[in-house]
C-alpha cells in the first residue's frame, strides 16, 4: 500500500446528527411461517389421502406432471418437452420434486410430486392473505377468522391436496394482489414492479391470468392518473408510465410464451389452436350448460356474498378515498369476470374450479372493509372496541362461511362441481365405481409397463401419444421411459409419418372412441385400431381397468 | 492580519496589485525558508503557512480577474514530478504507468495458454466452459443491478441535506474548500464557468478556486485572464509534460491546494449553488471514514436528441440507483469524474489520483476503499452538457471503458490482497461493475450475432456449442436479461423523476449497441494508447439554450 503521507486528522467539525434508523420487519418472516406450516401439512395431508388412500388423481395434474418428468427422462430431454397445451410454470416448479423421483418413485408413479406443489403453493396463497389483511392494518381477530375461513374453504383446501394449477395460480394472484394493494396505497415503485412481476408468474401458470393483468392496468392509469399533480400531459405521463412499469412483465411473458411456442410447435397460441387443447376438448364434450345465467350461478355458489360486500367496500373506499379496493377487484374479480364470460360464450369447459377466486374475493373485500380496524382501536371505549370486534368476526364469520357451505353443495351436485364429485364421492360416501375408467382412480396401467419394459427394447422402439389417456402413466411407470418416442419428441411427426424408417418397432393405439379419437395414431392412420391399416400387425391387447383398450402394434417392415 | 472577517481586513487598499505582488513574494520567500530548514511538516509550520495564503486570499478576493499563480522553477518540478510520478514511486501495483508488468504479462499468457491446450484438446467442451462462465457473469450482472435498484431505496443510501439545513450550517464551522477546475483547450466554457463558480454559496474567503490550465494552451489561458470574477480564483499553470491527463492536472493542483476539502468540477459544470454546504453537512455528520462525497451528475441539454435522453436516463440511473446501491451495500463506489468532494487527508493518505489511468475517478473511488475510507452519495446535481453526437460519444465511452479496464487490471494485479482489502461482496461487486461493464459490452455483438444466425440460419456449429442445459440457460438469460435490462430503464425513469424518458428507456437496447462500438475502440486503444486522453469536445450545445445561470452583477466583457 501507498506510504501515508500525513496522519489521517477528522475536520474540525460539529458532532455526527443522528439519522433516522427505519427498523425492517421481521415479524413477517414470523408470520409467514405460523400459517405456513399449518396450512401446508393440512394440505399434505389431504394430498396424500387423495394419493395413497384413495388412489384419487386429477387428471390434468398428472399431465402436467408427466410433461415435467419427459422434460427430465425422456428420450429426448429438452426443455421444450414441457409441451406448449398448457403454461408451463406448474411442470417447471415440479421438476426439483422430479429429480428426486429415482429415490422415491411415488413422487412421479403416483403423481405425488404435483400434491406437494400444489400444498406448498395453496400454503403460500394463505400466507400472503394474510400478509394482505396485515398490509391493510386489519384487526388480528378478524385477519385471523378471515384467513382461517379462507384457509379450510372447501375448494381451496381441495385443490391444496389435489396437485392441480390452482394453488399455484392462487399465490401468484394473491402475491400480485398483495403488491398492487400497497402500490395502490403509497404509489411507489418497488411494489409496483412486484404486482406486475408476479402477474408475470400466474400468466405462466394459467392463460386467466390476462384477465387480472387487463383490468389491474386499468386500475393502475386510473389511479396513477387521478394521483399525479400538474397538467394533463403531466399526470398522463405518469399513467402511462406507470402501466408501463406494470405491464411489462406480464407483457413479457405472454409474448415470449408465445413466441417460444411459435418456434417450436409452429403455433403461438397452442392452447387454443392444438388438436388436444381446450377448443378440441370442447368439441367433444358438446355442453349444452354454457349460459350466462349458469355461469353466475357457478361464480355466486362460490361465494354468494360476494356481490354485496364489494359494493359495500366500495362505498367505504370512496369515502375513505382507499384506493386498494381495487386490487383484489382487478386481480381476483378480473379472472372470475373472465370466467363467467368466457363459459357464458362457451369458450371453456366451465369446471366449477374456474371461479375459485371468488372465494379470495369475497374474503379479502370482507377485509378491505375493515382496513385500518387494528389502528382505531386504541382510541376506542372498551365495550365500543368489543362490539367492533364483535360486528368484524360477525360479517367475517358469515361471508366465509357462506361461501364454504355453498361452495361445498356445489361440489356435492354432478352438474356443477362435476369434476369434484366425480372425485371426491367416492372418498366421502365410499362408493366403489363400477369402471375405473374416468372415475378419477390411478389406471392398473403398471401391468402394461412391467409387459413393455419385459420387450427389452432399444431407445425410441415404441411409438405413443402422451395425449391418451394412460399412456403418461405408462412412460412414467416404465422402467426405461426412453424406450418410447412421445408426443413431445422433437421427431415424434416424422416417425409418426415413417415408423419403418426411423426403426420403431411398435405402435401402442387406444380404442377410437371419445378422446381415443384425438389419439395422433388414430387420426393418422384411421383403421389401425380395427385392421392395422396395412402398416401393422397386432400382437397384443390390453383391457386394462382405468384405461382404454389399448392395442400394441408390430410396424411390419416396408414393401418395395 | 484578521483570519475570520474579511471585511475588515488592513489589506483593503487601493492599489491591491502591488500588495497583492508583494504578498506572493513574501510568502513564498518564506515558505521556501520552511522548506529548506525541512519544517515543512511541523503543525506551526503548516499552520503558518495557511495563515499566509489566507492572506493572500482576502488580498485577491478584492481583485477583478484571475490571478495567475506564480511558482517557483524548483517548486514547479518538484511539483510536476509528484503529479506524473508520485503514486507509481510510492505504489507502483496501484499505479498504471506500467499497466502491463511482468507479474500481468505471465498471468495472461498463463491463462490463454491453458484455454489453448484446452481448446486443443477438447475444442467443443472448452467452447462450452467459456460460453457457460460468461452466461453465470451476465446473470450475475443483472441480479446485481436488480439488488442495486432495490438496495438504493434504503434510506442510508443517499444523503440528503435540505436547503436550510444546508444554509443553517455556521459560517464560522465550514472547512475551506479548494475547487480545482482542470480545462484543456476549452475557451468556449470559461465564461459560463465563472458564472456557475460565481453562483455558488458560500462564503469567498473559505473558497480556493484553482482553475488547472495546460502552460501551452494560449487560448484557454488568454480566455481566462479575460473574465471578470466576483469569487477568487487562481490560474495555475500546468508545464506541459506527458502524460496529458486530467488527473496529472489535479495532482498537480492539488499540491498547490489550502483547502481541507478538495472539489473537482469540469470546466462546463453548473453546480448546484448549495452543493459544497451540502457536502460539509455531510462530512460533519459522518466520522473521518467517509473521505469523499460524490454529487450526482446529470445534463442540460437532455432534449436534444435520442443520445442525450438515453444519456441523461444513464446517469440518473448511476447517480441515483447504482452508486446509493454501493453505498448502501458498503461496496466500492467508482466514482463520477467530476463534483466529487474529498478530505484533502484522504487524498494525501492513498497518494491521490494515478495520472496514467484514465478513469482516474473510479479507480481512486476503489483505491478509497482499499484503504478503509469511504465514499458516500449526496442528493445535489451539477448539470452537464451531455454529448450529442454519436463520433464524439463513441470517443468518450471508449476513454471510459479503456479507463474501467486499466482499473481492473490495476486492481486484479494481486487479487488475493485485493479480495481481502474489498472482501467478499465488494470484490464481486467489483469484478461485477468495473471489470464485467466493458467485457459484457464486448460480448454482446458476439451473442447477438450467434443469436440472430440461430435463428435464421441454425448453423450446426451453434447447436454443438450449445448443447442442452447451455441452450436453455443461453437462451433464458437472452431473453429475460435483455429484458430486465430494458426493463431496469424503464422502471429507473419513474424512480428517479424522468417520466418523459419512457420511450428512450424502451429503446434502450440500441444505446447498448452503441456501447459496444465504444468498447472495440477501447479495446484497440489499451492495447496501442492506454494513458491517451480521448479529448471530449465541449460546447456542441448552444449555450444560450443551458438558462437558468445567474447573470453576474457588473459583467465586463
Amino acid at each position: 500500500m501507498t506510504a501515508v503521507l500525513t496522519p489521517p486528522r477528522p475536520l474540525a467539525l460539529p458532532t455526527e446528527v443522528a439519522r433516522p434508523v427505519v427498523p425492517r420487519p421481521r415479524s413477517e418472516l414470523k408470520r409467514a411461517a405460523c400459517w405456513f406450516v399449518p396450512t401446508a401439512g393440512l394440505y399434505l395431508v389431504i394430498g396424500a389421502l387423495l394419493a395413497f388412500r384413495y388412489e384419487s388423481f386429477n387428471g390434468d395434474a398428472q399431465a402436467r406432471l408427466a410433461n415435467a418428468y419427459y422434460m427430465l427422462y425422456s428420450r429426448d430431454p429438452h426443455l421444450a418437452a414441457v409441451g406448449f397445451v398448457w403454461n408451463p410454470l406448474p411442470s417447471f416448479s415440479m421438476v426439483p420434486l422430479l429429480l428426486l423421483a429415482r429415490v422415491w418413485p411415488a413422487l412421479s408413479v403416483r403423481a405425488f410430486a404435483s400434491n406437494i406443489m400444489s400444498a406448498l403453493f395453496m400454503a403460500g396463497a394463505v400466507v400472503q392473505f394474510r400478509a394482505t389483511l396485515a398490509d391493510c392494518r386489519v384487526r388480528r381477530t378478524t385477519a385471523f377468522v378471515l384467513t382461517v375461513l379462507f384457509a379450510i374453504h372447501p375448494m381451496i383446501a381441495y385443490y391444496g391436496g389435489n396437485g392441480m394449477s390452482e394453488g399455484l395460480f392462487l399465490f401468484t394472484l394473491a402475491s400480485a394482489c398483495r403488491y398492487l394493494m400497497q402500490y395502490l396505497d403509497n404509489g411507489e415503485t418497488v411494489p409496483l414492479v412486484r404486482a406486475g412481476v408476479w402477474l408475470a408468474f400466474a400468466y405462466f401458470t394459467r392463460y386467466e391470468a390476462a384477465a387480472a393483468i387487463g383490468f389491474g392496468a386499468i386500475a393502475v392509469v386510473g389511479v396513477a392518473f387521478h394521483r399525479a399533480s400538474g397538467d394533463t400531459r403531466t399526470r398522463a405521463r405518469a399513467a402511462i408510465g406507470d402501466a408501463t412499469i406494470f405491464g411489462l412483465p406480464p407483457l413479457f411473458a405472454f409474448v415470449s410464451w408465445a413466441v417460444a411456442s411459435w418456434v417450436i410447435v409452429g403455433h403461438p397460441f397452442e392452447q387454443f389452436s392444438s388438436d388436444y387443447g381446450t377448443t378440441s376438448q370442447l368439441s367433444l364434450m358438446g355442453n349444452t350448460n354454457a349460459t350466462l345465467g349458469f355461469a353466475i350461478k357457478m361464480a355466486v355458489l362460490m361465494a354468494p356474498l360476494a356481490f354485496p360486500v364489494a359494493l359495500v367496500a366500495l362505498a367505504l373506499a370512496l369515502r375513505r378515498r382507499d384506493y386498494r379496493v381495487l386490487g383484489p377487484l382487478a386481480v381476483f374479480g378480473g379472472v372470475l369476470l373472465f370466467a363467467v364470460a368466457a363459459f357464458a360464450d362457451a369458450k371453456t369447459a366451465g369446471w366449477f374450479r374456474y371461479f375459485i377466486t371468488a372465494a379470495p374475493l369475497a374474503l379479502l373485500l370482507t377485509g378491505v372493509c375493515f382496513a385500518g380496524s387494528a389502528d382505531a382501536v386504541a382510541t376506542e371505549e372498551p365495550w365500543a372496541r368489543a362490539v367492533q370486534a364483535g360486528v368484524a368476526v360477525g360479517v367475517a364469520g358469515a361471508v366465509g362461511l357462506a361461501s364454504m357451505a355453498a361452495s361445498a353443495s356445489a361440489m356435492a351436485n354432478r352438474n356443477i362441481g362435476r369434476e369434484e364429485h366425480l372425485h371426491l364421492a367416492r372418498v366421502i360416501r365410499g362408493e366403489q365405481p363400477s369402471d375405473r375408467t374416468d372415475a378419477g382412480l390411478f389406471p392398473d396401467s403398471l401391468s402394461m409397463a412391467r409387459y413393455l419394459d419385459s420387450l427389452h427394447l432399444p431407445h425410441g422402439s415404441i411409438l405413443a401419444d402422451t395425449f391418451s389417456g394412460c399412456v403418461p402413466f405408462i412412460v412414467v411407470e416404465s422402467k426405461h421411459p426412453k424406450q418410447f418416442v412421445i408426443t413431445n419428441d422433437r421427431d415424434f411427426k416424422p416417425i409418426l409419418a415413417d415408423p419403418v424408417g426411423f426403426h420403431a418397432r411398435y405402435l401402442l393405439v387406444p380404442n377410437p372412441t371419445g378422446n381415443g379419437s384425438l389419439d395422433a395414431i388414430n387420426r393418422t392412420y384411421p383403421d389401425i385400431f380395427r385392421t392395422g391399416a396395412g402398416i401393422a400387425r397386432q400382437v397384443k391387447e390390453f383391457n386394462t381397468p382405468g384405461c382404454h383398450v389399448f392395442r400394441l402394434f408390430a410396424v411390419l417392415p416396408q414393401q418395395s | 492580519v484578521s483570519e475570520r472577517d474579511g471585511s475588515t481586513s488592513p489589506l483593503e487598499t487601493p492599489d491591491a496589485e502591488t500588495l497583492e505582488r508583494w504578498w506572493a513574494g513574501a510568502t513564498s520567500d518564506i515558505q521556501r525558508a520552511l522548506d529548506s530548514i525541512g519544517a515543512e511538516h511541523l503543525s506551526w509550520s503548516v499552520g503558518l503557512r495557511r495563515r499566509l495564503q489566507r492572506a493572500r486570499r482576502a488580498v485577491r478576493r478584492r481583485m477583478a480577474r484571475p490571478t495567475v499563480l506564480k511558482i517557483d522553477r524548483r517548486d514547479e518540478e518538484a511539483h510536476l514530478t509528484e503529479a506524473v510520478d508520485g503514486l507509481a514511486t510510492r505504489a507502483p501495483t496501484e499505479s498504471s504507468k506500467v499497466l502491463v508488468g511482468r507479474r500481468t504479462v505471465q498471468l495472461a499468457v498463463a491463462v490463454v495458454a491453458a484455454i489453448g491446450i484446452l481448446i486443443v484438446l477438447s475444442p467443443v467442451n472448452t467452447i462450452i466452459g467459456l460460453i457457460a462462465i460468461v452466461t453465470v457473469i451476465y446473470a450475475l450482472v443483472i441480479v446485481e443491478r436488480a439488488l442495486l435498484f432495490a438496495r438504493s431505496l434504503d434510506p442510508n443510501a443517499l444523503d440528503l441535506v435540505s436547503d436550510e439545513d444546508a444554509r443553517a450550517f455556521p459560517d464560522r464551522d465550514l472547512p475551506v474548500f479548494s475547487v480545482l477546475v482542470p480545462a484543456y483547450r476549452e475557451p468556449e466554457v470559461i465564461q459560463h464557468l465563472i458564472r456557475a463558480l460565481g453562483a455558488l454559496e458560500y462564503p469567498a474567503d473559505k473558497l480556493d478556486i484553482k482553475l488547472l490550465l495546460e502552460r501551452d494552451d494560449e487560448v484557454t489561458i488568454e480566455a481566462a485572464s479575460a473574465v471578470a470574477v466576483n469569487v477568487p480564483i487562481e490560474v495555475v499553470l500546468v508545464p506541459p509534460a506527458e502524460p496529458r491527463t486530467k488527473p496529472k492536472a489535479l495532482n498537480y493542483g492539488l499540491r498547490l491546494a489550502t483547502g481541507d476539502v478538495v472539489t473537482i468540477y469540469d470546466a462546463e459544470d453548473v453546480p448546484d449553488p448549495l452543493q459544497l454546504r451540502r457536502a460539509a453537512v455531510v462530512f460533519a455528520r459522518n466520522g473521518p471514514e467517509v473521505a469523499c462525497i460524490q454529487s450526482q451528475l446529470s445534463f442540460s441539454n437532455v432534449d436534444q436528441n435520442i443520445i442525450t435522453r438515453w444519456f441523461t436516463l444513464e446517469y440518473a440511473m448511476w447517480f441515483s440507483l447504482f452508486l446509493p446501491g454501493l453505498v448502501a451495500y458498503n461496496a466500492p463506489v467508482p466514482l463520477g469524474g467530476t463534483s466529487n468532494h474529498f478530505r484533502r487527508t484522504a487524498l494525501d493518505e492513498v497518494g491521490a489520483w494515478d495520472a496514467f489511468n484514465v478513469t482516474e475517478d473510479a479507480d481512486l473511488g476503489i483505491r478509497l476503499h482499499r484503504h478503509r475510507l469511504r465514499t458516500r452519495v449526496v442528493a445535489s446535481v451539477t448539470l452537464e452538457e451531455a454529448n450529442s453526437d454519436f463520433v464524439n460519444w463513441v470517443k468518450q465511452r471508449s476513454r471510459w471503458y479503456k479507463g474501467y479496464l486499466q482499473t481492473w487490471i490495476v486492481h486484479m494485479r494481486r487479487p488475493v490482497q485485493l479480495w481481502r482489502d474489498l472482501g467478499t461482496r465488494g470484490f464481486v461487486q467489483f469484478n461485477l461493475f468495473v471489470g464485467g461493464t466493458p467485457v459484457l459490452a464486448a460480448l454482446n455483438p458476439i451473442f447477438w450475432t450467434l443469436t440472430l444466425l440461430w435463428f435464421t440460419d441454425k448453423p450446426h456449429f451453434i447447436r454443438a456449442i450449445f448443447p442442452g442445459p447451455v441452450f436453455y440457460v443461453g437462451l433464458l438469460c437472452w431473453s429475460v436479461g435483455n429484458f430486465c435490462q430494458m426493463y431496469l430503464w424503464v422502471i429507473a425513469t419513474r424512480m428517479t423523476r424522468r417520466r418523459e424518458l419512457l420511450l428512450a428507456a424502451l429503446l434502450s437496447p440500441l444505446y447498448w449497441a452503441m456501447m459496444s462500438v465504444g468498447v472495440a475502440k477501447a479495446l484497440i486503444q489499451l492495447v496501442t494508447t492506454p494513458s491517451y486522453w480521448e479529448k471530449t469536445t465541449h460546447g456542441l450545445y448552444e449555450r444560450a439554450k443551458v438558462g437558468r445561470v445567474p447573470v453576474l452583477a457588473g459583467e465586463r466583457s
